[in-house]
């Protein structure tokens, strides 16, 4: 025999599947990027301004300002993972382990000791290329992001030498922060 | 006109499968996490999770994560299917009172 409801069922149980929808939402908000934009946000700022104050000689620190944020990472990772699971969650992270090995990393190691700027700059648009790419594949917004960021690092580079590292501290390492709190607060 | 569905229909299951359904098609849930977001006790949650399992509307990964077993749930494609058609005919019942 069929279901029979009450429109006044029917209704209190669209409002259950509402409700869960929404705690599920909330969920998965946790989830998305925001994270990993404020940890390697926050490092995008603290490496330009670590060079802005000491000079180019401070870039040999910026490994080492770097490795709060790696193991930041690896830890939201391991969090979020045990929570929901997705074969493809390891995509993106391959992806930028990828181009830093290959695009960052290496050219590094065979050209030795390149001009600090010049290579930061190079570095952070190689980063970008990946958000680029995981923007085209994942998720849009990374895709306007590296777009973004990549324009600012070469106006930076080009046309602002005198106040490059200060330059990359806000708009390279600030839209970082700024997108994480927008898509943590703004996105439904 | 779809069909209310009498597997999801049980107040819980149908939190269960509206929880499931938010999520992508190739992402699983924890289950601890799941009766923790859902408000359920490990007994209630297992036992619903079972009838749905029978009924093929949710797969149920059992594996080892850092040497403890962890049980991740995902909704079918014919669960997610299911889910749609229920809901689709409570719609249908409000809109025609």
């Amino acid at each position: 025999m069929p279901l029979k409801l009450s429109p006044q069922d029917a209704a209190t149980a669209l409002a259950e599947v509402d409700l869960a929808r929404t705690a599920m939402r909330h969920v998965i908000r946790e989830h998305r990027g925001h994270y990993y934009l404020w940890i390697w946000g926050a490092t995008w700022i603290a490496m330009p301004l670590t060079a802005y104050f000491a000079g180019d000689g401070a870039v040999r620190y910026f490994a080492l300002i770097c490795l709060p944020g790696i193991l930041a990472s690896a830890a939201v990772s391991l969090v979020q993972r045990r929570q929901i699971s997705s074969p493809d969650s390891f995509r993106p992270f391959g992806v930028m382990a990828g181009i830093l090995l290959f695009a960052v990393i290496f050219p590094f190691v065979l050209h030795g000791r390149p001009d600090p700027r010049a290579y930061y700059a190079y570095a952070c648009l190689a980063c970008m290329q990946a958000y680029v790419v995981m923007g085209l594949w994942v998720d849009r917004y990374l895709l306007w992001l590296g777009l973004f960021v990549a324009a600012m690092i070469l106006v930076g580079f080009f046309l602002l030498p005198g106040i490059f590292w200060l330059w990359m501290a806000l708009f390279a390492g600030g839209p970082l922060v700024l997108t994480g709190f927008y898509i943590r607060h703004c996105w439904r | 006109m779809p069909e209310l569905d009498e597997i999801i229909h049980q107040p819980v299951r149908l939190r269960i499968m509206a929880a499931l359904g938010s999520l992508s098609p190739r992402e699983q849930v924890d289950f601890a996490f799941l009766k923790d977001k859902l408000d359920l006790t490990d007994g209630n949650l297992g036992a619903h999770l079972r009838a749905l399992e029978d009924a093929g509307y949710i797969a149920v990964e059992k594996t080892f994560v850092a040497r403890r077993p962890k049980t991740f749930v995902a909704a079918s494609a014919a669960g997610r299917k299911a889910f749609a058609g229920h809901v689709a005919a409570l719609r249908a019942i409000i809109k025609t009172s």
